[in-house]
């Protein structure tokens, strides 16, 4: 500790969090914790009255949930023989059998799409977006409930090529709909946080203006895009 | 100055200016009038007819103010914001008017002629008469240890038991009606047989002599009127006048027959009410939109009424209330409840006696009204149930997320079965709703007081200091043992027990004494008139002639107690973090030199509001504890004691008066509020904090008082709507009794901080009641900043 700021030498850091435990002040916090299925089931049924009046449910978010497949399926089962809604957020990025594990407990998928092109796709997420397209068709075929949804990033996917791209494979699919999730950078603060440098420091987040310019690309395309709500 | 005015039309735009802007004065009117009706008859009459000819001698003698366009008539003093005082509640020292003409807030302009007078004709008379006066003396010494320590606090020692609603019978009945009826139960009376016969005689004859009083009071109103229009040049005002004199002559001596004389009907009782004494919790049209629905139809149907007049009347009526601030309040009073609201709260929805949905048109737009109206006074409150339609609640979300604290919202089928655990009939639960801050009450029928805060933390503080209050270092409870040597957490809870039980005993021991002396010194006969069963009973309101009696004692801190507890438990007995030694040194140091351990205390412990067992079931067992302690305990007029959980702004006040806390507060600070949890340590969002606030049992309370702070952008769209109507119904279907919204950012209210005059109508909610955010305290100021801003998901 120098002056009033932390500095951890992550090279030497074990993230064994005794730090955290210790801080006082909650300065150093530990994000997740190892829980138990239970646990984390009962955690959820908290919410259930609220869930009953809104027709709200739980959603299993990321990074990636369908990462850690084994569980999330196990989750998924505990939270629908109590009757509760559903949800995965997902990039695609998996292999289809792990779909195959959790979809007869998954009411929907919230799915997200960002580069088609391969090149592009490998060139910004590290990896091939083939398995991304597969599974879309996958999930299309196996009759699951789909919301897809397109993260707005300026001057990375937001160009006429990548809009096309994106429309023509909905519409394949027999997709009408698309949501825009435009970039923000709330996130630039738990990077620093985590020592961990921020890659796009001067990106903005798109302007009405551009995001209106998407949505118009997308209609003449045939598909309904609408900002997320 | 202001462009932008509010009201319907230019008529109401002017009265709401004049209303918002005319300074509070103080006047010396009532005092005068009131000394010399006991100059000539105090020892020749009985004392309910002393009051009675007190009341006489006010409406008969007291200015007549009839304001400029306006079209419902009456002040309770003078002019508008002119407050009388009531000399023979409380008697101002000179100190004390210099106190509330000097004073930052809620200040009153207080003439040097009223000083005056206050010296030379009103002290000389009153000072030892008063009933402050006659209570503080009765009191005994240990009362006073614990009333100065701040263990508790006295509703009764400068205002009135009041505390009520109107019902229904004003809008079919007349005060002729009443008088018939009062001459019948005279008749019946029975001389042989019946001990009281006299008493009641004397009680019912003063509620007659009342009846006639307020008939005069409006016909002097009637001939005001027609005076002024006698020399009133535009046509339309001198017509209106003569409306205005018209209904005057009609109401109150006979049945309203349109919505404009039920209103001045109203009007005019709610003035007999508040002028006779300075009842708490000023007394409120309730059900207005139930009341007033037969009228409104039936007008509307008949093609005399539009809905634009409708409207125009109750801002009309809406300005009434809010040109009488609360009376001038001194000491702790003022402490416990600074503001210049008087609590008038209206209920809008909730059912029918049948038990179907209450919700009308008249409903709706008394929503339009409060929402253009923007007034501190009068406070409004919906009544959801079941039953009620989705955009009824969405109207007043509409509202609510303006973010000036209007209307809060309560739950129908709790509030009900409140009232029917406590023993009352369905109907008479299904006319009432709640009043004052969240109080529930059995409307026309009930009288149910408030007899004062109790400081649950600060019971804690004395238990940890075996008995003794730390800062006078007064032994005021029994010595429990030295906490030091407590090995398990339930011998603390046994302490704690034991403290409690010795100081609800002494508050309650005063409330008999307090009670006592009011049903013998201080009857209300107009009132009495007013709430059923006073004249079939031929017995005052104050005497236990209402159909239904209740006290309430009302918790305070329950988030601060819990959590205080969660740590000693958490800390202490399982984690041994540190010892009952460290913590006691530290917080006789008021944690100053162990921050380290205040800050391991805010963010290592199990807080209430997280919806966590750990701490919510020590909430239950304080709750339950206190509960057990106060509920069933009957009172000296017959009335049975309740608890509530409110504490309007007695939670800064009791902070004030507590050291260091072990739940990491400082010595000083308030505490928690109402049922929310401590300030700031809800981190598991609003579904959290419902969740715990419903742990408690609200179906075994008079009223609880749930504070959630929004940020505007959270409630904002159809989404936002929809998301307030799903929180509000999922509390309601777990039993909560009552949520409230502020609706507000930090920084926004950092900045009115800062730059007060910016932000002079900046309007927040408080507890149970808003006020301009100008008008707190800065203590409370920097309180309602600390409040959580929540996201809903």
């Amino acid at each position: 500790m120098e002056g009033r700021s932390i500095n951890i030498d992550r090279s030497s850091c074990r993230v064994c969090l005794t730090c955290a435990e210790n801080c006082p002040t909650g300065a150093l916090e530990a994000v997740g914790k190892e829980v138990t299925l239970k646990e984390l089931t009962d955690e959820v049924l908290k919410d259930r009255i609220l869930f009953e009046e809104s027709g709200g449910g739980a959603t299993l978010s990321g990074g990636e949930p369908l990462i850690q497949e084994d569980f999330a399926a196990k989750l998924l089962k505990a939270l629908k023989a109590n009757n509760i809604n559903t949800a995965v957020e997902t990039g695609g990025y998996v292999s289809s059998q792990v779909i195959d594990k959790t979809a007869p407990w998954t009411d929907l998928y919230l799915y997200d799409l960002k580069l088609i092109d391969p090149h592009e796709s490998s060139y910004y997420t590290g990896y091939t977006c083939s398995p991304v397209l597969n599974n879309l068709k996958h999930l299309v075929k196996k009759g699951c409930r789909l919301a897809v949804r397109m993260p707005l990033i300026p001057g990375i996917n937001d160009h006429h090529d990548n809009i096309v791209r994106v429309a023509s494979l909905l519409q394949e699919n027999g997709i009408k709909k698309l949501e825009l999730i435009p970039y923000h950078n709330m996130a630039a603060g738990k990077y620093k946080g985590l020592d961990l440098e921020y890659r796009l420091p001067r990106l903005q987040p798109p302007t009405e203006k551009q995001v209106a310019a998407v949505k118009e690309a997308f209609y003449s395309e045939g598909i309904e895009a609408e900002r997320e709500v | 100055m202001a462009t932008k005015l509010r009201g319907s039309n230019q008529r109401v735009k002017l009265l709401r200016h004049e209303s918002e802007t005319t300074r509070p004065t103080l006047s010396i009117e009532r005092a005068l009038l009131v000394t010399e009706t006991y100059k000539n008859y105090e020892g020749q009459v009985s004392i309910p007819m002393l009051r009675a000819l007190a009341f006489k001698d006010l409406m008969e003698k007291k200015k007549i103010c009839i304001n400029e366009g306006e079209l419902i008539v009456g002040e309770r003093g003078p002019l508008p914001q002119a407050a009388p005082t009531y000399p023979e509640l409380c008697c101002h020292t000179i100190d004390d008017l210099e106190v509330i003409r000097d004073r930052e807030k809620i200040s009153f302009d207080v003439s040097d002629e009223v000083m005056r007078i206050q010296q030379e004709a009103i002290i000389p008379y009153w000072q030892e008469r008063s009933i402050r006066h006659n209570i503080f003396k009765q009191m005994t010494e240990e009362w006073h240890d614990c009333y100065q320590a701040g263990i508790f606090t006295e509703f009764m020692e400068q205002r009135a038991p009041g505390h009520t609603v109107a019902g229904d019978k004003i809008y079919y009945r007349g005060m002729l009606d009443f008088k018939e009826e009062i001459g019948r139960e005279l008749e019946a009376l029975d001389y042989v047989n019946d001990a009281e016969a006299d008493i009641k005689s004397e009680q019912l004859k003063a509620m007659a002599v009342c009846a006639d009083a307020l008939i005069t009071f409006a016909r002097r109103h009637a001939e005001k009127a027609r005076e002024i229009a006698s020399s009133v040049n535009q046509n339309e005002r001198r017509e209106e006048l003569l409306k205005i004199a018209a209904i005057c002559d009609q109401v109150p001596a006979n049945p309203p027959r349109t919505m404009w004389e039920a209103l001045q009907y109203y009007w005019f009782v709610h003035l007999g009410v508040i002028t006779e004494l300075n009842t708490w919790d000023a007394f409120c049209p309730g059900r207005l939109d139930q009341h007033l629905e037969p009228f409104y139809n039936r007008e509307i149907a008949e093609g005399i009424l539009t809905r634009n007049q409708a409207k125009e009347l109750l801002e009309c009526f809406w300005v009434k209330f809010n040109n009488q601030p609360a009376p001038p309040k001194v000491g702790i009073t003022l402490k416990e409840s600074g503001t210049y609201t008087d609590f008038a709260n209206i209920n809008l929805g909730g059912v029918k006696p049948d038990g179907t949905d209450g919700v009308n048109d008249v409903t709706f737009l008394l929503l339009e009204v409060i929402d253009e109206m923007r007034l501190l006074q009068p406070s409004t409150n919906i009544q959801v149930s079941k039953k009620s339609p989705e955009l009824f609640i969405k109207k007043a979300g509409e509202i609510i997320r303006e973010g000036w604290g209007q209307p809060s919202v309560f739950n129908v089928e709790a509030v009900i079965q409140e009232m029917l655990i406590q023993g009352k009939a369905l109907v008479d639960a299904r006319n009432g709703g709640t009043s004052g801050c969240v109080e529930t009450g059995a409307f026309g029928k009930e009288s149910y007081i408030l007899t004062g805060y109790f400081n649950l933390t600060k019971v804690l503080e004395i238990t940890l200091n075996r008995g003794i209050e730390p800062q006078s270092g007064k032994q005021l409870g029994p010595d429990t043992g030295d906490p030091r040597n407590f090995t398990a957490f339930d011998q603390l809870m046994n302490a704690y027990e034991t403290q409690l039980n010795h100081f609800i005993e002494i508050k309650l021991n005063g409330n008999q004494v307090i009670e006592k002396l009011y049903a013998e010194k201080m009857p209300a006969p107009f009132l009495s008139l007013i709430i059923d069963d006073c004249i079939k009973y031929g017995t005052d309101y104050n005497c236990g002639g209402a159909r239904y009696n209740t006290n309430y004692l009302q918790g305070v801190g329950i988030g601060s107690i819990t959590d205080s507890l969660s740590a000693i438990k958490y800390h202490i007995f399982d984690q041994q973090n540190f010892s009952w030694a460290e913590l006691l040194a530290h917080l006789a140091d008021d944690f100053n030199g162990s921050e380290q351990t205040r800050q391991l205390i805010i963010h290592k412990t199990p807080h209430y509001g997280n919806d966590n067992d750990y701490a919510d079931s020590i909430m239950q067992k304080v709750f339950h504890l206190f509960h057990s302690m106060v509920d069933g305990r009957k009172s000296f007029r017959g009335g049975t004691y309740r608890i509530n959980m409110l504490p309007t702004t007695s939670h800064v006040y009791f902070g004030s008066v507590i050291g260091a806390t072990p739940d990491g507060r400082k010595a000083g600070s308030p505490l928690s509020e109402g049922i929310s949890p401590v300030q700031g340590v809800d981190i598991n969002g609003p579904t959290a904090v419902i969740k715990s606030a419903a742990r408690m049992d609200h179906l075994l309370t008079g009223g609880t008082l749930l504070n959630l702070k929004f940020s505007p952008q959270v409630l904002s769209g159809e989404k936002g709507l929809q998301s307030l109507v799903h929180l509000i119904r999922a509390y309601f279907k777990m039993d909560g009794h009552h949520i409230q919204f502020n609706v507000i950012d930090a920084d926004t209210l950092k900045e009115a901080q800062q730059n007060p005059e910016k932000y002079r109508g900046l309007i927040v909610r408080v507890a149970g009641y808003s006020d301009y955010f100008n008008n707190l305290s800065e203590q409370l100021q920097n309180e309602i900043i600390t409040r959580t801003a929540h996201g809903i998901h």
